[in-house]
């Protein structure tokens, strides 16, 4: 890890701690649905970002998770921490089968398989409601009893995201995230130099699978509640989105992309519910056509620049390079 | 009962080719993944139902002025949103046009649901009635889509056989670089084509509006079988599309009728995963 990506890690874990002393309760949930998105957006940054494949089940196997978790705490009565776990192995064990299967096809095939998983799981949702309670969804329970419940899975929340980070971070700097990068820029020259890249790719597949899963596990235990609505469209475009606008590829990208859109999407829930995935819409449309690199291609763009004005400030002349 | 689920399935089929065979036209041409494919449909037939509601044409009428409105908004689409993006030289230039096309669905979607309000809207009927085929009855809309849709599809199969421009199409879909040394004018003929394969999709959601209604989410289901018809047949295969959709049509009756209703939709998604699996270049495909 990098010095500014440590300097990050302890910063969100500082101001995390102490925000529920500074904010309402209020602002937890979102800050909880902020860790949920961040989960999903920095694992599929690891699939599509990171190894190259374009994933369009990303959230069905967050369903996959949620599900799992809820299912197990009713029926085996597992507590919800070991519901994460569970839920997290399940949808790895899918995310290793769907790899396996996805191993012949590339570019458009890939796009197409994904997305018939990702039906096929919405339909199996849908249909089978005397399993798990069709649309209506399905009571998960949460993480804590009594009446700081809400805070406890806040900091669980934390926890889970700052660990994705971390292994997100120690993953793009390792000697396996260059096998992924290698796969993602040159699938051919890759295999040339010899790396093993059935595996890298079931590999990148199923890991990112894996924590989707883990997140759609905390969403069901935090809010109580699992539904199809958590495999749909609608989620899918917000997690695109964020990696989108954060940056493609790099490590802070999913994380300041989440934080925007959670952020953004609470402010305009307050003048108007309706419009808010139209002007994702739309900024993710402008952030394609204009700046492909997202915010991290803009902060990469300015940085020497401001470190540039910044010395002339204080009085020292900038680097000649 | 059989051949009356056999006859639903093909005129439903029909509609099914119409959709896929656009989206082929679209993947041959221009090498996307079009997912904005649904959203066209949608609009077109929001359009037919405002112009026979509000301006009172004959459907007749409407259908076509439908079909050039979406013709439209198709090349506009082109012009401004995907081709900027294969000329800004950024790497990757595939996935960011399907990740575009995505937040043009989702942008289409949410601003149909802002400007026409989340209802189901009915036009009438376009010809009152039932008709008898082959001592089956069926209503006078679905004859008529069925009989529309195949027209369409034989005509743009003529285009693209007889005609200059949908030689030149054929020309880009198996080499770009051949057809620009002949003088294909790549950047024309792509929107051109864009805004031809919109124009079918906003012809299916037309011609079905009397009877699957039209909302702002109606777009979803028939992109699905869209892209089931594309992959079954063949990636650029006018013949495969309209062979796939016809044949999923029909399967799809036969299954939701003799096997489970609820899993009508997972019918298509196990043809294409098995085709996938077994014949990867789909039925009509060339590798």
């Amino acid at each position: 890890m990098k010095k500014n990506e440590i300097v990050a890690a302890v910063g969100i874990l500082v101001l995390g701690m102490l925000f529920p002393w500074v904010v309402s309760t209020v602002w937890l949930t979102v800050l909880s649905v902020f860790f949920f998105y961040t989960l999903l957006a920095i694992s599929w940054n690891i699939i599509f970002g990171y190894a190259g494949l374009f994933s369009f089940c990303h959230v069905s196997f967050s369903a996959i998770g949620g599900y799992t978790s809820a299912l197990m705490a009713e029926h085996l009565g597992i507590s919800p921490f070991l519901g994460l776990l569970m839920g997290g192995l399940v949808a790895g064990f899918f995310g290793v089968l769907l790899g396996l299967l996805i191993l012949r096809v590339r570019g458009f095939y890939l796009c197409l398989v994904t997305w018939a998983f990702a039906e096929v799981v919405n339909v199996f949702l849908k249909a089978e409601h005397h399993i798990t309670g069709g649309t209506g969804g399905f009571i998960a329970p949460s993480f804590f009893e009594g009446p700081q419940s809400e805070l406890y899975a806040y900091f669980v929340g934390l926890g889970l995201m700052l660990i994705m980070f971390v292994v997100s971070t120690i993953l793009y700097h390792s000697r396996w995230g260059l096998c992924l990068f290698a796969i993602r820029d040159d699938i051919d020259a890759a295999e040339s130099m010899g790396i093993k890249t059935r595996f890298w790719k079931v590999f990148g597949f199923a890991f990112g699978s894996a924590w989707a899963g883990v997140a759609g596990a905390f969403y069901a235990h935090f809010f109580n509640l699992v539904d199809p609505s958590i495999g749909g469209l609608d989620e899918l475009g917000k997690v695109f989105l964020m990696v989108i606008i954060g940056g493609l590829g790099t490590v802070f990208g999913p994380l300041i992309g989440s934080f925007f859109v959670v952020i953004t999407s609470e402010i305009i829930r307050g003048w108007s519910a309706q419009l808010s995935l139209l002007i994702f819409a739309i900024v993710m449309i402008l952030a394609i056509r204009f700046v492909s690199g997202g915010f991290m291609e803009i902060i990469r763009v300015l940085s020497p620049r401001l470190r540039d004005k910044y010395l002339q400030l204080i009085g020292k002349t900038p680097p000649a390079w | 009962m059989f051949l009356e689920l056999i006859i639903r399935g093909l005129a439903i089929g029909l509609i099914y080719a119409l959709m896929g065979v656009g989206l082929a036209l679209l993947s041959g041409v221009m090498r996307i993944i079009n997912f904005a494919h649904g959203e066209f449909y949608m609009i077109g037939g929001y359009m037919v139902y405002y112009s026979i509601t509000l301006l009172g044409l004959p459907f007749y009428l409407a259908v076509p002025l439908a079909m050039v409105i979406v013709f439209f908004v198709g090349a506009i689409f082109e012009k401004l949103l995907l081709s900027p993006i294969h000329t800004r030289n950024i790497e990757k230039p595939m996935d960011y046009a399907l990740i575009m096309t995505f937040a043009v669905l989702l942008f289409f979607r949410k601003l149909a649901a802002l400007v026409f309000g989340p209802f189901y809207r009915k036009p009438p009927e376009y010809i009152p009635g039932e008709i008898y085929v082959l001592g089956v009855k069926l209503s006078g809309s679905v004859v008529l889509s069925g009989i529309v849709a195949a027209l369409l599809v034989t005509g743009l199969a003529f285009f693209l056989r007889k005609s200059w421009r949908g030689r030149s199409w054929r020309a880009i879909t198996q080499s770009r670089s051949g057809a620009k040394i002949n003088g294909v004018d790549i950047g024309r003929e792509s929107w051109i084509a864009c805004g031809t394969a919109c124009a079918m999709a906003g012809a299916a959601g037309a011609l079905v509006a009397p009877i699957f209604l039209v909302s702002p989410h109606c777009g979803g289901p028939p992109l699905i079988k869209a892209y089931e018809v594309m992959a079954i047949g063949g990636l650029g295969s006018l013949l495969g599309s309209l062979v796939a959709g016809l044949m999923l049509g029909v399967t799809e009756n036969l299954g939701a009728f003799y096997i489970s209703s609820a899993y009508r939709d997972a019918i298509g998604f196990v043809m294409m995963g098995l085709v996938l699996l077994f014949r990867p270049q789909g039925l009509f495909g060339q590798k």
